[in-house]
């Protein structure tokens, strides 16, 4: 539990300090405490994932975007668009055609569907405003060729991740999805209602239990009235407007609600067809109908219910709406009762904000909010009972029309939500899309709830740009098949094998090198190595050398040196050995008529075990070929010094060897032991080796740069090759 | 703990014979397809009879009769009871190619093997029917709660875990469908274990897009894993690979031709599955091309495939997607094809036909009819496209050739025919059935529950079973809404509370959810005790479904009419409804479940007798099927002279769109059977529009699946030998064994045992992960410690944990160090460091080499092929490090090899760590 407290303090770090190999990080770019332009990151190990890419309602142009450039958009693998409302979608066009986005964007069928119809709709629009437009139709056009569709309950692996949607109510196609990153399992619901409705069935409850369940709260602590309730009082509320000869104006999204709220409508017109078929509802949004064949088709998205009604008759062809093609001239000639639904729902422009100021001013007339009414629109503002508005020609209009606030969005209410974690049991909550005040409200409540329920529950309710951090090991379990696999593991058992790790994602496998191609694509091959180096003493020196080295320690670190068969040389002579049946070592005599001088040649097969046994073979013949005496003599006390552990005399005896291997090559050589200096004089230059600084001081540039280079290949000589460097 | 896997082939190992597998795993057995051929003969059933007990699980791939064509068959006659799986489209097209079937069958014979019920049965009202979306996982066999723990410990105290979960069955069962093309829904079967291993059954796939459907990518998804046992087909290995546009032209220029010499074309067809494509095609070349024909598709079935195909957009291909989310271009709703569900209505075309028609045996079916009487005329075409079964009349027509001089075929046909029964036939028929009827009023109505008498609904007709299926089809268009409601709202209501379980169930609505949770408006009506009026209640008090048939007709023959304004809330009969009509109404919220489905009261199914008095006309005609039947009100009231058959409606007014079978009535029929002679004078061609994949592209797909074990069936003995030739030469790097089994042959194999471990952080961290190809790849040595790994998933039980191996004596010198460790390593069990090169078929070259050396910062040019010569160093210390690519020996020419050669310098040690990298060395 200390843990977790110290996390939930973690949280009002800014983002970036923690890493993202055993803490996920959770950063909304939209919808931290507000709602609207919905737009969140997770960052797991090294993978990026995006749920949704909205705009603001309330904000216009690049100002509606989320956050897009705090993080490096490159990076996302995968965008994941929950439904077609435009806070939850209408960036992607801008997010595929004008940032670095490189990943892979999925939706499901009815969201790809009616997403294009709608953004069209907005592009059309955004054509004859003066403003910069976020996209245009072609960026749309672009857009729907790389949108990927994906179906309910369909496992997608996306680089090397889990995706896997789920309904979640709402409007058709809505989903929840579920991503699973190395183990890490984390729910995105997007805007969601478990409660199911006249045409969809509510949200599914996922079979796992995730570890991050990032959840909307658009409601807070709210609940929503029994449906009968409701529908009753927003039927009674337009019965009592049309009796006293007034006008309902219902602004609303054009998808989705809607056409709940048109069927509930369009039942009750049909039932009291008597008193009521005189009055029209209108519906001011040419959508409606291009939708009706993404229901039709894609009727697998909706509830039974409503699939059944699809054997009788067409239920999304209302038998008492009609459509309005010219709100203006309705505007002006029509005077009567009537039900009018108009986009968009917050009352921010566009047909809902022409009738809104055309009758506001009518106390006759109410307006009837159903959607959830954002932050900075109209829509909430009335609600809070101002008694003028403005207009948009910037006129102050006193408001004398009936407000209710009724609300048929179909978000989770707070026992939906509560109820839907207690189901799901997620030891972290991330809530987004909510007010400031409703999210911490919420988050409280849940805290307590689970604290009631004996559950281990952090919620987290990060603003913008707020990166939640929190703690998973990832999953690195791996599976031992094959070969390795046939016994149980026994503790401190040593296994050895190649893991294979699946591509860019987190399966992995230890096999044994020749079950590669059994259980893997991979082929095993060879690399073989020879090395050539140059000795001026016999092989027999040589291969005294090697067996000292490798038979002189009784224990594990023992080699045999063996002789090559048939590789002798005149007389019986030993040409060739084996060190521990891995690194052949061949002495290759002077040949003055090829011009080839005497060398050893060492063979053996590349890999980790033959590079080290290698490397261990060149150390000891660069150490018994080529030295001089001195050498020799400047080594072996080298050897006892650091064996006696004095330093000082360990580098006073590395200087005399590094001073008779130079002397070596370039001749004379005279070593200033105090200062850990060697001048040499080459050729009438002098050069002067300050060892210790690891510096060369010569007026020829070119000189100083061999100089340079001897030390350096001398260093490799003197410390052998390594080993970890090069196995890496 | 090994897993056991059998494979037996029932049937299907021949290229002629259905497709019919065991697989057992462990103790679970899995059927894999039961197809049947058209004969029907239940003596080839025999060996999945023999099984039949042990069955577990049955999965299906496709929906055509080769594929499932035996399921009405055992589940309806031998009981079969086991799960069966597929995706949607292979349940319903499915039904659909065995309702196509029967109808043909029984159309021409007194057919008798099995009847509509047991297709309903098979099919619609089978509850333990599960639907899978592609792609998605179920759980066959959950796998043991402890399996980590089992895998783990290992020690004795793990034991008895480890025999816990060698119970389970594979380590518990997992399956996906993945998309196998050619058949809407069809499907390639990935069988997960819970030991890791993977079993793929992947017959009949396309591995090309086509218009109808996306290609198969079941070897992207296999790409990283082999399979320890993959089963495929081989009825294409002899195939050439073809070309696809060329094939679609000719095709299409046969028919201009035929048809711009006044000749007409019959393509045989199935009844939903390939028929789609063809549709397509003919429909967009139509639409351009200027020919003076009207391709015409003709199957008792197609309105309601076609409504089905509409709704399940999800499975087709992008491009009919596309369209639809671009266009709202509603698929099949085809510019010039025509859909017609009987050979009568052939009549309306003027002029030369293009005809698809089904049964593409030609044994039966709407294509026999036209081969009848087109193919006598040398102007017309018959067009096969696909191959026939021997023995069929397809066959004799292809194999036919009349260049051999043999002269036209000459065939001697029998053809069947329904005659309906007249004059003291059909009165004793009718008496008969009286008798049965009352017999079952008598026993029946105490007897048992609800479904032994369903089972006498073989009294519905294919027309309300039609009806039904295009309701669970969802169908959306008005036109077959009206038709259903207009014409066959009695049953239809019955029907639909009898499927509607089926569906709840089968389909993600969970069954303790009201089945109309919001449209609680709709009133309902029910019979007055006392009066025997209807009455409308807004409380769910009485199940008045099954008497509202019944009762509507009372109501309306009272002259009460209805009231719009009260009941009919969302409900709307046509204007022309000759009849009341109630809206269909539903069961009460909650109903309770058995094994069955839907617990229904038996009260709703008691028969009135003839002597219920006003009831009575109406009682006859429900006797059969329990008020199920729709009435002819006028006539019925009258005297009951519509016979027990309970007329379909023929007449009925709203029924001018009906599918065919609202119009096939159910008039009891005799079977006239005839012989004739039939001389072949059409001319006859064949298309290959099977929608399988040829035989090099298969291998080729095959090869890259890489798996352990390959089972080739289904081909002729040439074509299975030259397939699984192909792929050991292919695959033998891989040690991939292939086999061939023959009937009844088990193919055994047993799959090692895995174990499962963590690794620790640390060791985690300081893996040097290099990529090979798609894989990520490092060298790992663990020692094993008892783990209490955190955070690992589902169990929580202890898994192993692998930290670093720390070398003992780390304070030897460089050189004894790195010898203690390589002998630390050649002495353990996993022998020492290795070479890996990257995954076969991705290409090694130096030319890559070379571009990686540069960018490292090496010179290096090529002296002679296959030698790369790197420039390194300068002035005195310059050399020359020679890498060569290639095989070492011709033994093992499929092991890349690259050697290394040069001075011993620090530039040799960089080279190498290029050439570590790009090869993937580890």
């Amino acid at each position: 539990m200390a843990a977790k407290r110290k996390l939930a303090e973690e949280v009002a770090v800014e983002g970036g300090e923690l890493d993202t190999s055993n803490h996920a990080h959770v950063i909304p770019l939209g919808a931290g405490s507000e709602v609207g332009r919905s737009c969140i990151i997770l960052k797991y190990q090294d993978k990026t994932v995006m749920f949704d890419c909205g705009i603001h309602p309330a904000y216009k142009g690049m100002d509606s975007l989320p956050l897009l450039d705090d993080i490096d958009i490159a990076t996302v693998d995968v965008a994941l668009i929950t439904h077609f409302h435009l806070d939850h979608c209408a960036a992607v066009p801008y997010l595929l055609r004008k940032t670095r986005f490189k990943g892979r964007i999925f939706m499901t069928h009815p969201t790809k569907a009616i997403y294009y119809s709608l953004l069209r709709n907005l592009a059309k629009g955004a054509k004859h405003s003066s403003e910069e437009a976020l996209f245009n139709e072609e960026d749309l056009d672009a857009s729907m060729e790389q949108i990927e569709v994906v179906d309910f309950y369909q496992t997608i692996e996306v680089a090397g991740m889990q995706i896997t949607p789920y309904r979640a109510g709402h409007v058709i196609g809505a989903a929840m999805f579920l991503v699973e990153v190395a183990g890490l399992r984390c729910l995105y619901t997007g805007d969601y209602s478990r409660l199911p409705d006249r045409h969809l069935p509510g949200a599914d409850t996922p079979p796992v239990t995730p570890h991050i369940v990032i959840v909307e709260s658009t409601y807070g602590t709210s609940r929503h009235l029994p449906r009968q309730q409701r529908e009753q009082l927003l039927l009674d509320t337009i019965r009592t407007t049309l009796n006293r000869g007034g006008r309902v104006l219902m602004p609303i999204v054009a998808l989705g609600r809607a056409q709940e709220l048109l069927l509930l409508l369009d039942e009750y017109w049909e039932a009291h067809k008597s008193e009521l078929s005189g009055i029209p509802i209108y519906q001011a949004s040419s959508m409606m109908s291009k939708a009706l064949g993404v229901y039709q088709t894609y009727v697998e998205s909706l509830n039974e219910d409503i699939k059944k009604v699809f054997h009788e008759r067409n239920p999304f062809k209302f038998r008492h709406v009609q459509t309005l093609k010219n709100p203006a001239h309705f505007i002006a000639d029509y005077s009567g009762p009537c039900v009018i639904m108009a986009t968009p729902s917050g009352l921010q422009s566009g047909a809902s904000r022409d009738f809104f100021e055309a009758w506001c001013e009518d106390a006759r007339n109410t307006c009837i909010i159903c959607d959830f009414a954002v932050q900075g629109t109209l829509a909430k503002e009335i609600l809070g009972g101002p008694s003028s508005i403005t207009t948009r020609e910037g006129r102050r209009v006193p408001l004398r029309i009936a407000v209710h606030n009724i609300s048929f969005s179909a978000h989770a209410d707070f026992d939906q939500t509560s109820g839907f974690l207690d189901t799901v049991k997620p030891p972290h909550v991330v809530l987004v899309h909510g007010e400031y005040g409703e999210m911490r409200k919420l988050a409280k409540a849940l805290k307590d709830g689970a604290k009631a329920a004996g559950l281990a529950r952090e919620v987290y309710t990060p603003v913008l740009q707020q990166t939640v951090a929190i703690e998973h090991q990832p999953d690195r379990s791996v599976r031992l098949q094959g070969r390795l696999g046939e016994k149980p593991l026994r503790s401190s058992d040593v296994v050895r094998g190649v893991l294979v790790r699946q591509a860019g994602g987190f399966g992995q496998q230890l096999l044994h090198p020749d079950d590669l191609p059994r259980y893997t694509k991979l082929l095993k091959g060879r690399i073989t190595q020879r090395q050539a180096i140059s000795v001026d003493v016999p092989f027999s020196v040589i291969r005294l050398a090697l067996e000292v080295m490798f038979e002189g320690v009784e224990g594990a670190g023992t080699l045999p040196v063996t002789s090559v068969q048939g590789a002798g040389g005149k007389g019986g002579e030993v040409l060739a050995v084996t060190v521990g049946e891995t690194v052949e070592v061949r002495y290759v005599a002077a040949d003055d008529t090829s011009g080839t001088v005497a060398h050893v040649v060492l063979e053996w097969e590349g890999g980790r075990h033959g590079d080290m046994v290698a490397d261990a073979v060149i150390a000891v013949v660069l150490q018994a070929v080529g030295e001089p005496v001195e050498a020799t003599n400047a080594e072996s006390a080298m050897i006892r010094a650091r064996a006696a552990g004095d330093e000082a005399a360990e580098a006073a005896a590395e200087l005399q060897l590094i001073a008779a291997l130079l002397r070596s090559q370039y001749g004379t050589a005279v070593v200033d032991e105090s200062g850990g200096s060697i001048s040499l004089t080459v050729d009438g230059v002098s050069a002067l080796v300050d060892y210790r600084a690891g510096k060369v001081v010569c007026e020829d540039v070119g000189l100083q740069a061999r100089i340079a280079k001897s030390l350096e290949r001398l260093a490799v000589a003197i410390r052998p090759v390594g080993v970890d460097r090069l196995q890496e | 703990m090994e897993t056991s896997v059998r494979f037996t082939p029932l049937s299907g190992v021949d290229a002629e014979s259905p497709l019919c597998y065991l697989l057992e795993i462990d103790s679970f057995t899995i059927l894999l397809d039961c197809g049947w051929d058209e004969n029907f003969d239940p003596a080839a059933l025999e060996p999945i009879k023999r099984v039949l007990p042990r069955i577990n699980a049955v999965l299906l791939s496709h929906p055509d009769l080769a594929h499932l064509g035996a399921l009405p068959y055992l589940v309806g006659k031998c009981g079969l009871q086991a799960p069966i799986c597929s995706t949607k489209p292979v349940r319903r097209m499915g039904e659909m190619f065995m309702f196509e079937s029967y109808l043909a069958k029984q159309a021409i014979s007194d057919f008798e093997t099995f009847d509509l019920d047991d297709v309903d049965a098979a099919f619609r009202l089978n509850a333990s029917w599960t639907e899978l979306r592609f792609s998605q996982r179920h759980q066959l066999v959950p796998p043991p709660p402890d399996s980590k723990a089992a895998a783990a410990t290992g020690s004795s105290s793990g034991q008895p875990a480890a025999a816990a979960a060698a119970a389970v069955a594979g380590g518990g069962i997992t399956i996906t469908a993945h998309p196998a093309g050619r058949y809407p829904g069809g499907a390639v079967w990935r069988i997960s274990l819970g030991c890791g291993e993977e079993l793929v059954y992947a017959v009949d796939y396309n591995h090309r897009k086509e218009r109808l459907l996306n290609r198969t990518h079941f070897d992207e998804l296999l790409a990283a894993n082999q399979p320890a046992l993959l089963v495929t087909d081989a009825v294409n290995a002899l195939t050439e690979k073809s070309d696809r546009h060329r094939r679609d032209e000719e095709f299409l220029d046969a028919i201009t031709a035929t048809v711009e010499a006044e000749g007409s074309v019959l393509i045989p067809t199935d009844a939903a599955g390939r028929v789609l494509e063809l549709a397509l095609l003919l429909d967009e070349h139509f639409s351009k091309a200027r020919v003076a024909a009207a391709p015409v598709i003709l199957s008792a079935t197609i309105k309601t495939v076609l409504e089905f195909a509409r709704t399940q957009l999800e499975y087709l291909g992008n491009e009919l997607v596309q369209a639809f989310s671009l266009k709202r271009a509603v698929p099949f709703s085809f510019r010039k094809l025509s859909v017609i569900t009987r050979l009568e209505e052939l009549g309306a075309f003027p002029g030369p036909k293009v005809v698809l028609a089904t049964m593409p045996s030609l044994e039966g079916g709407p294509a026999r009819e036209l081969l009848v009487q087109w193919a006598a005329l040398p102007r017309n075409t018959i067009i096969f496209t696909e191959r026939a079964q021997a023995g069929t009349l397809a066959a004799a027509l292809q194999t036919h050739d009349p260049s051999a001089g043999s002269g036209p075929l000459r065939l001697r046909l029998r053809m069947g025919r329904r005659m309906p029964l007249e004059g003291e036939e059909l009165a004793e028929w009718q008496a008969a059935k009286v008798a049965a009827a009352q017999e079952l009023a008598e026993h029946g109505g105490s007897a048992k529950d609800s479904l032994p008498l369903l089972s006498p609904s073989c009294h519905l007709t294919p027309a309300s079973r039609l009806a039904a299926a295009a309701r669970l089809a969802s169908a959306g268009s008005a036109a077959a809404a009206a038709a259903g409601g207009g014409n066959a709202g009695g049953h239809t209501t019955a029907l639909s509370q009898l499927t509607s379980p089926a569906v709840g169930r089968g389909g993600s609505g969970s069954t303790d959810q009201p089945l109309r949770a919001s449209t609680g408006s709709i009133s309902r009506l029910v019979r007055d005790s006392t009066t025997g009026a209807i009455v409308q209640t807004l409380t769910a008090s009485t199940p008045g479904g099954a008497g509202a048939g019944a009762g509507a007709q009372k109501h309306h023959s009272s002259g009460g009419g209805w009231d719009a304004g009260l009941l009919m809330d969302g409900f709307e009969p046509p204007e022309d409804a000759a009849f009341p009509m109630f809206p269909d109404e539903d069961e009460p919220l909650y109903c309770e479940w058995d094994e069955y489905g839907a617990v229904l009261g038996k009260d709703e199914f008691r028969v009135p007798t003839l002597t219920d008095g006003v009831g009575a006309a109406a009682g006859r005609f429900g006797a059969g099927g329990g008020d199920t039947m729709d009435v002819d009100v006028g006539d019925s009231a009258g005297g009951g002279s519509g016979g027990g058959g309970g007329s379909g409606g023929a007449a009925g007014p709203g029924g001018d769109e009906a599918d065919v079978a609202d119009e096939v009535d159910e008039a009891p029929t005799k079977l006239v059977l005839s012989e004739i002679d039939l001389e072949v004078h059409a001319a006859i061609r064949y298309f290959d529009f099977e929608g399988r994949s040829d035989g090099k592209s298969a291998v080729e797909y095959l090869a890259r699946v890489a798996p352990r074990r390959l089972a080739v069936v289904h081909g002729s003995a040439a074509a299975r030998a030259a397939m699984a030739a192909a792929l050991r030469r292919d695959l033998t790097y891989y040690g991939t064994q292939v086999f061939t089994p023959e009937l009844g042959e088990a193919l055994e194999a047993r799959l090692a045992a895995s174990q499962v471990a963590a690794l620790g952080p640390t060791l985690a961290e300081s893996l040097g992960v290099r990529q090979a190809g798609q894989y990520g790849v490092a060298w790992l040595e663990g020692r094993v410690t008892a783990g209490q790994v955190a955070g690992t998933a589902a169990s929580g039980a202890p898994t192993p944990v692998l930290e670093p191996v720390l070398a003992d004596d780390e304070d030897l010198p460089g050189a004894m160090a790195a010898a203690a460790t390589a002998r630390l390593s050649s002495g353990g069990g996993a022998g020492a460091g290795s070479v890996l090169l990257a995954q076969a078929g991705a290409v090694l070259t130096l030319t890559r080499l070379k571009a990686a050396l540069l960018a490292a910062g090496f010179e290096s040019h090529f002296p002679s092929r296959g030698v790369l010569a790197v420039m390194v160093g300068d002035g005195p210390s310059a050399a020359t490090l020679i890498v060569t690519l290639g095989s070492g020996t011709p033994a093992d020419d499929r092991v890349v090899h690259v050697s290394l050669d040069g001075p011993a310098s620090e530039a040799y040690y960089k080279v190498r760590e290029v050439i570590y990298e790009q090869f993937g060395v580890c």
